[in-house]
């Protein structure tokens, strides 16, 4: 496992480490702009940084036709399970996103610190932290099944359509006013609702791609 | 010497493709021996070797490395497979080197020093991304890979297709090198026959998916004959039944079985040859298209 989380840092495109200082500000600045509840920017942050570890994650993976069968046709030649490699693509997902939080924290201390800019949010926000690696697992969970069977363009453009999605979803949930059934459960605890939603669907896709992935000839 | 002999067992398999199927295709392969598989394009060679190599999957039959059931440890019996492509399927932005880093990871017995060996040998420069390597460049890293990792059986598709005359020549020099280990065996593919009539110690003939034979080389070449003559006397050949025959203004070519050549009243007028490799691919392909005609 430790091998093909290795190969995946190596076979990224060196652009895409850079592609947070790019992102980020321009997340961090809008976030400015949004009021709501106390939940929201944390909402804001979150899908920041689950969009760019997506992007990451998408872009480890963005070959496309004969490149990309050659590319399973060395791996598969290789002393490596199909179950393996399809384990180490969901465990990579943990690794695209810590460097994208990483990169977080860092240009959030570079603004309060360096740019003495007035930043709401603390540096490290379990809350964000955690949120974003849901958003990321969530997205990615979606972009999997789909690129193993249709390709990285479709399970591309579908993902953005799910961040975006997603995105509306959340702004949508909270003009909601809260609701007296059970469903309020969702509105007290939304971390837990979507971290449950979202492992529920990793859970499923993972089995889904690891039946794709396996059934398919290189 | 280890304990199994054969190194690799194909048994009855069939795989089913768009307008293609394999169909009950068998052979086998010793330790210590070269391997041909020969067929024209399409055959099902490379069908054959993606099946051998775990990347299709098979519809019936078995497939045994080292004794072992393919199905059972496929990740365990590929550290003792050495692979080589008709296509580069290395990472091709990053350098020779940093696909070495990479693929090294993966082998238990992989050995630095061979590999630099061979790189150094081959001229292949390690700090060239692999996109930028030409075809029989980045085709002699595919083959420093597959060596250096003391892999028992090679196996190789197509490796000499687009090379050059001398490249194919120093490839053969290297396997009948490596062939020297009796606990190793090379499996090679191609339609580049006139390499394999050399090195080959058996060949086997795939056409539309069905294995024609499984045998060894000079068995084969010793088998058939070519028999040309005047035109006058093409229908003395022809009764005969010869697997296949042509004719020019000039005279005849008939391509037969040893056998029936014995019940021929040979003329002096005859002219018998032992046919190449490849022509006896190409009179068998050409009987086979022949008789579907």
């Amino acid at each position: 496992m430790l091998k093909l989380l290795l190969m995946e840092l190596y076979t990224q495109k060196k652009i895409s480490f850079f592609i947070p200082v790019i992102l980020l500000p321009l997340f961090l600045s809008l976030g400015d702009k949004i009021s709501g509840t106390d939940m929201f920017p944390t909402l804001i942050f979150s899908l920041a940084v689950g969009f760019i570890s997506y992007f990451m994650t998408s872009y480890s993976n963005s070959n496309t036709g004969e490149t990309d069968k050659l590319q399973y046709k060395l791996l598969l030649s290789l002393p490596v399970s199909r179950t393996l490699l399809i384990s180490a693509k969901y465990v990579m997902v943990c690794v695209w996103w810590l460097i994208s939080y990483a990169w977080l924290m860092l240009v959030l201390l570079i603004l309060k610190y360096v740019a003495h800019v007035p930043i709401a949010q603390p540096i490290f926000n379990w809350q964000v932290a955690f949120f974003s690696l849901c958003c990321c697992y969530f997205m990615n969970s979606i972009f999997y099944p789909l690129y193993y069977k249709y390709g990285f363009r479709v399970a591309n453009v579908i993902g953005i359509l799910v961040f975006f999605t997603l995105s509306n979803l959340a702004g949508k949930i909270n003009s909601l006013p809260i609701p007296a059934n059970f469903t309020a459960l969702l509105f007290d605890y939304p971390l837990a609702a979507f971290a449950t939603f979202t492992a529920v669907l990793i859970l499923l896709t993972y089995t889904t791609t690891l039946y794709i992935f396996t059934k398919a000839d290189y | 010497m280890k304990d199994e002999e054969h190194i690799l067992e194909v048994n009855n398999i069939s795989k089913k493709l768009k307008g293609f199927e394999l169909q009950q295709v068998s052979f086998s392969l010793k330790r210590g021996y070269i391997m041909g598989f020969i067929g024209p394009n399409g055959a099902g060679k490379s069908t054959t070797i993606r099946c051998m190599m775990g990347l299709a999957h098979i519809d019936s039959g078995q497939i045994k490395l080292f004794n072992t059931d393919s199905h059972t440890n496929m990740k365990a019996l590929k550290q003792r497979i050495g692979f080589v492509y008709d296509q580069n399927v290395f990472f091709e932005d990053l350098t020779v080197e940093k696909n070495r880093q990479i693929i090294s990871m993966f082998y238990d017995e992989w050995d630095d020093k061979i590999f630099y060996d061979y790189i150094h040998k081959f001229g292949v420069p390690l700090s060239t991304p692999v996109k930028s390597l030409s075809k029989g460049t980045a085709m002699k890293f595919a083959l420093a890979v597959a060596l250096s990792h003391n892999a028992e059986l090679i196996i190789m598709d197509e490796p000499t297709s687009g090379l050059d005359p001398i490249f194919r020549k120093e490839l053969l020099d290297v396997l009948q090198e490596v062939i020297q280990d009796a606990n190793k065996a090379i499996f090679f593919s191609t339609h580049n026959i006139s390499d394999l009539e050399h090195v080959a110690d058996y060949i086997t003939f795939i056409y539309d998916g069905k294995i024609q034979f499984c045998k060894e080389t000079e068995s084969i070449l010793d088998h058939y004959v070519t028999v040309k003559g005047p035109k006058s006397l093409m229908e003395l050949v022809e009764a005969h039944r010869p697997l296949a025959i042509k004719s020019s203004s000039l005279g005849f070519e008939a391509f037969m079985e040893k056998e029936q050549l014995a019940l021929l009243n040979t003329s002096p007028d005859f002219k018998i040859e032992r046919p190449a490799l490849e022509d006896i691919m190409y009179y068998l392909v050409k009987s086979k298209n022949d008789k579907g005609a």
